[in-house]
C-alpha cells in the first residue's frame, strides 16, 4: 500500500480547489474582455503580432511594439516619408539659422488633442522639455545632447536653441520619443497612465497581455482613419498568427520569422517583405585578443559571404547592407573593404598578414528569445569563418543576461540585431565618437571615425552630408570594427480584403490610417 | 490537544510562507539585469548616471534590498499585493483576472484524464505481462516521455491547418459568458495537459490495482462466488482507490501552480502567463505576488486538508 500518512490529503485539495473555482468565477466576467469581432468585417480590424506593449509614455518607449502602437495616437513635430526624407507633421515648416546654431519651427494651427485640449508650442516645449529632464530617464535624451534651450515664442513659433549646429536634430524631432503630449498632462503627470496625443488614433483601452484597442480620432486635423477601431491583439506563436490570417479573424499579421512568411499561400493573403532600418551584424571587440589587429578583422570581413547568410536564415528573401542603413544615404555595400566578402585566400592572406595564419577562437554571444533568426544566423557566419580557421564559441544568452554583457562588451565578437536611423549620424555617434554613449559595445576607438560623425552632423547641406557619410561607410568598412551583414526583414501578412496598407522601412503601422477593408469580405 | 496540533501546523504555515517570500524575493534579484534594463534592452546603455538613477526610483529598486523586501513584505500583509509598475494595474486584479483560466485549465484536464487513466490501468492490470499490458505500458511511457510543449506545439500546427484553429487570447472569453467560446479556446490545451496525466494516473492506477488483487478480502471474495466485474470495481478498485486519489491530487496541485509552457504556447491569460511575463519584465510585484498567492493558496488547500482528514480518519489523530 502507498505510505499512509498522505493518503486522503488529496481528496481534499480537489474539493477546496473546486470551491475556488467557484469563487474565481465572478471577477473573470468583468476582466475578460469583450469578444473578438472574428471574421466580422463590421467588427474592429485586428492586428496580430507576437509581443504586447510595455508602457504608455512616449519618452521612455523602446520596445518595438510600443513604438509601433504610441506612433499611432502620438505625433511629432516632423515626420519622415517613406523615402526617408524629413516632411512637415505638427510643424509646417522650420528653419535653420545662418550658424546652425538656432531651429525656428512654425507650428500647424488647429490642432486637438483627444482630449479636446488645444496644441500650442507651450505643449511643444513642454514635450521636449520632459525628454530633457532627467528624471524622465528618457532614452532620447541622449540625442537632444546639444539643445540648450526650448522656447515658446508666440503660440505657433517653437525656437531651438543649440551648442552647436546638428543636422540630426530634425531627425530626432521624427522620433517616436520626441512626440508632443499635452502640457497639463505632464503637469498632472498623467502621461504614464492615459495617452493622451494628437494623432489619428485615440487610446481605447489596454488590457495587458492580450490586446491594446485604439478608435480613429474624428477630429484629426489630416485625413482621418477609415477603420473605425483597431485592436492590436497579441498572439506569442507566430504560426498561430499565420493561422488566423488563413482563418480570416485577424485583417492584418506582423511576423519576424522568415519560415513562418515563407509557408503563407499568397490565395489567402498577400504577404509584405520589408527591409528595416534594423541591421544584423556581426559586431567584433577590436580591444581585445586577435581582434585588435586590424588585418585579423579585415580577414573575417572577407571570409564572410553575405548573401549565403541570407540565404541560410531568409530564404534569399534579405537584403545585403552596409554600414548604413538609412535609405536616403544609400551606399555601396562593400567599398572600402580590402577585398570581395567571399574571397577565402584573401581572408586567409590577411590572418597570416595578421600573425595568425591558422586562425583564433571567438567567444561569440548570439540572443536567443528576441528574434527568431538569432541562432540560424549565428551558425551560418560560425560554418563560413570556419573555412579560415576562425573557431566561433557560440553562447546563445537570453535577453537580460545577453543585454548585460553586450554593454560591458563582455565578449570577442557578438551576433546583434541593431536599430537602424534616417540618420547616419544617429546610427553611429552614440558608437564611434568621443562622447559617445556605446563605446565599449562598439569595441573600437578611431578618431577618423569620430571626425567624420562630427563633421556630417555640423552641416546640414545636403550634398556635402552625402560626401561625408559616404566616406563614413568606407571608413567604417575598411577598419571593419564590425562586419555588416544585412538588413533586418519585417513581414506583413495582409488579410485579401484590406485595401491601402503598406510597409514602411521605419517599421510604422502608419498605414493602418489610410487602410480600409471591402465590404465583401 | 487539537487546538495544539492546530498552532503547530499554523506555525508551520507562517513558517512556509514566509520561507516562499524570502525565496522568491532573493531569486527575482539574483537574475541578470533589473527593471531598467529589461525594460530598454541595449538602449539603457545610453542613459546618463542621473537618468539611471531616476528610473531605479521609478521602480523602487533604489532602495538597499532589505528595505525594498520590508516595504513589499508589510505592504502585503495588510493586504495590499501592489501594482505593476509599467501598466499600473493592481497585481491583486492581474492575479483575479488568471485566475479563473488556470483553475478551469485544471480542472478540465483532470476530468479528462482521470476516467481514461483509471480505465487504461484497470485494463493493463487485468493480464498482468501480457500483451495487453505491455501495449497500454507503452503508450504511458510514451506519454511521460514526449514533453508537453513538443505535444502542444504540434497540436496547435495540426489543428491550424486542419481546423484552421489558432490560439488566440483576444476571442477568449470566461466560462461565464459563453461556454461554448470558452470550451473553444480551453479544450485543446486541456486534452494536451491530460496526455502525460492519463499516463500517470494509468501507472499509478496499474500497480495499485494489482498490489489489492493479491489481497486476502479479494481471495475471499472470488471463493464465495461473487461476480467478477463487482470484485474488479468494489473489492479491488476501490481499495486501491487511495494511492490512485493522492497522484490525482498532487498532479492537480501542480496544474494550480501555472501551467506556464501550455498557457505560452496556447495564448491563454491565465498565472502562468503572468508570471512569465511578470518575469521577463522584471516586474517584481507581479512575480513576488503571485508566487506567494500560489503558495499560499496551496499551503491553506493542505491545511484544510489535514484538518479534514484528521476528523475523517481517527486513526490519525494520534499523535
Amino acid at each position: 500500500m502507498a505510505p499512509t500518512y498522505y493518503l486522503r490529503r488529496p481528496i481534499w485539495a480537489l474539493a477546496a480547489s473546486a470551491a475556488l473555482l467557484l469563487a474565481g468565477c465572478n471577477p473573470s466576467s468583468e476582466s475578460g474582455g469583450d469578444k473578438g469581432g472574428g471574421g466580422d468585417t463590421g467588427g474592429p480590424f485586428i492586428v496580430a503580432r507576437t509581443g504586447d506593449i510595455d508602457l504608455v509614455d512616449p519618452a521612455r518607449a523602446t520596445a518595438f511594439q510600443t513604438l509601433q502602437t504610441l506612433d499611432l495616437v502620438y505625433e511629432t513635430l516632423i515626420e519622415t516619408a517613406d523615402d526617408g526624407e524629413l516632411e512637415p507633421a505638427l510643424a509646417t515648416e522650420w528653419e535653420v539659422s545662418e550658424d546652425g546654431k538656432t531651429v525656428t519651427l512654425t507650428l500647424r494651427e488647429g490642432v486637438k488633442f483627444h482630449d479636446g485640449a488645444d496644441f500650442t508650442a507651450a505643449d511643444a516645449k513642454a514635450s521636449l522639455d520632459r525628454v530633457l529632464d532627467p528624471e524622465t530617464g528618457s532614452v532620447v535624451a541622449s540625442n537632444l545632447m546639444n539643445v540648450t534651450d526650448v522656447s515658446a515664442d508666440d503660440d505657433t513659433t517653437l525656437v531651438i536653441s543649440l551648442k552647436q549646429p546638428d543636422a540630426a536634430l530634425l531627425n530626432v524631432l521624427s522620433q517616436v520619443g520626441t512626440s508632443i503630449i499635452d502640457e497639463d498632462a505632464i503637469k498632472a503627470k498623467t502621461v504614464e497612465r492615459e495617452p493622451n496625443g494628437t494623432g489619428p488614433f485615440r487610446w481605447g483601452s489596454w488590457d495587458q497581455g492580450q490586446k491594446v484597442t485604439l478608435k480613429a480620432n474624428k477630429d484629426y486635423w489630416g485625413d482621418a482613419a477609415k477603420l473605425e477601431t483597431v485592436e492590436l491583439r497579441v498572439i506569442p506563436d507566430e504560426s498561430s498568427i499565420l493561422s488566423g490570417m488563413k482563418a480570416g479573424s485577424f485583417n492584418l499579421g506582423v511576423v519576424s520569422d522568415p519560415s513562418v512568411a515563407d509557408q503563407a499561400n499568397p490565395d489567402d493573403l498577400e504577404v509584405l517583405s520589408q527591409p528595416t532600418l534594423s541591421y544584423h551584424v556581426l559586431q567584433l571587440n577590436g580591444r581585445k585578443g586577435p581582434l585588435k589587429k586590424l588585418e585579423a578583422r579585415q580577414a573575417i570581413a572577407c571570409a564572410l559571404d553575405r548573401q549565403q547568410v541570407v540565404d541560410t536564415a531568409y530564404f534569399g528573401q534579405g537584403e545585403v547592407t552596409g554600414p548604413i542603413t538609412s535609405p536616403a544615404y544609400d551606399y555601396d555595400e562593400f567599398e572600402g573593404l580590402p577585398c570581395e566578402p567571399g574571397d577565402l585566400d584573401a581572408a586567409r592572406d590577411l590572418l597570416t598578414k595578421a600573425g595568425y595564419p591558422d586562425g583564433f577562437t571567438l567567444n561569440t554571444i548570439v540572443m536567443v528569445g528576441e528574434y527568431a533568426t538569432a541562432t540560424n544566423i549565428a551558425q551560418s557566419v560560425q560554418g563560413q569563418l570556419k573555412e579560415i580557421g576562425v573557431e566561433l564559441k557560440l553562447q546563445q544568452q537570453q535577453t537580460s543576461v545577453y543585454v548585460d554583457n553586450w554593454l560591458e562588451a563582455k565578449y570577442d565578437a557578438a551576433v546583434a540585431l541593431n536599430g537602424g536611423s534616417t540618420d547616419p549620424y544617429l546610427m553611429y555617434g552614440r558608437y564611434f565618437t568621443e562622447t559617445a554613449s556605446l563605446k565599449k559595445p562598439a569595441g573600437l576607438d578611431d578618431p577618423k571615425l569620430g571626425e567624420l560623425l562630427q563633421q556630417g552632423n555640423a552641416t546640414t547641406d545636403e550634398g556635402e552630408r552625402q560626401e561625408i557619410f559616404k566616406q563614413l561607410q568606407q571608413e567604417l568598412l575598411r577598419l571593419s570594427p564590425w562586419v555588416w551583414l544585412q538588413h533586418n526583414q519585417s513581414y506583413y501578412l495582409v488579410g485579401k480584403n484590406v485595401d491601402g496598407f503598406k510597409a514602411l522601412t521605419t517599421e510604422s503601422l502608419e498605414y493602418l490610417t489610410k487602410a480600409s477593408r471591402g465590404d465583401s469580405g | 490537544m487539537t487546538a495544539r496540533y492546530l498552532a503547530t501546523r499554523l506555525a508551520g504555515t507562517v513558517a512556509t510562507l514566509a520561507g516562499v517570500a524570502v525565496l522568491v524575493f532573493v531569486v527575482l534579484r539574483a537574475l541578470p539585469g533589473d527593471a531598467v534594463t529589461a525594460s530598454l534592452g541595449t538602449e539603457a546603455g545610453v542613459l546618463t548616471n542621473e537618468q539611471l538613477a531616476a528610473l531605479e526610483r521609478y521602480y523602487g529598486i533604489d532602495q538597499p534590498i532589505w528595505q525594498q523586501f520590508w516595504s513589499w513584505l508589510t505592504s502585503v500583509l495588510t493586504g495590499n499585493l501592489g501594482v505593476s509598475v509599467d501598466s499600473g494595474v493592481a497585481v491583486t486584479k492581474l492575479i483575479f483576472a488568471a485566475l479563473p483560466v488556470t483553475l478551469e485549465l485544471a480542472v478540465l484536464s483532470m476530468l479528462i484524464s482521470t476516467p481514461i487513466g483509471i480505465g487504461l490501468g484497470m485494463l493493463a492490470a487485468s493480464r498482468p505481462g501480457k500483451a495487453r499490458d505491455v501495449g497500454v505500458q507503452s503508450l504511458g511511457l510514451l506519454g511521460l516521455a514526449l514533453p508537453e510543449f513538443v505535444i502542444a506545439s504540434v497540436t496547435v500546427a495540426v489543428l491550424a491547418s486542419a481546423f484552421s484553429y489558432f490560439p488566440d487570447p483576444g476571442s477568449f472569453v470566461p466560462l461565464t459568458e459563453s461556454v461554448g467560446g470558452n470550451l473553444s479556446q480551453m479544450i485543446y490545451p486541456s486534452l494536451v495537459l491530460s496526455v502525460g496525466l492519463v499516463a500517470t494516473v494509468m501507472r499509478t492506477t496499474r500497480s495499485a490495482y494489482l498490489e489489492a488483487t493479491q489481497t486476502d478480502f479479494v481471495r475471499t471474495a472470488r471463493g464465495k462466488g461473487l461476480a467478477p466485474m463487482r470484485i474488479r470495481i468494489r473489492h479491488i478498485l476501490h481499495n486501491a482507490s487511495i494511492p490512485i486519489v493522492t497522484i490525482i491530487g498532487i498532479q492537480f496541485g501542480y496544474l494550480l501552480g501555472g501551467t506556464v509552457i501550455i498557457e505560452q504556447i496556447f495564448a491563454l491569460p491565465g498565472l502562468g502567463r503572468l508570471l512569465l511575463t511578470g518575469i521577463l519584465q522584471q516586474d517584481y510585484a507581479v512575480v513576488q505576488s503571485t508566487v506567494l498567492f500560489v503558495a499560499v493558496a496551496f499551503v491553506l488547500v493542505n491545511l484544510a486538508v489535514d484538518l479534514t482528514y484528521r476528523a475523517l480518519d481517527p486513526r490519525t489523530r494520534l499523535r
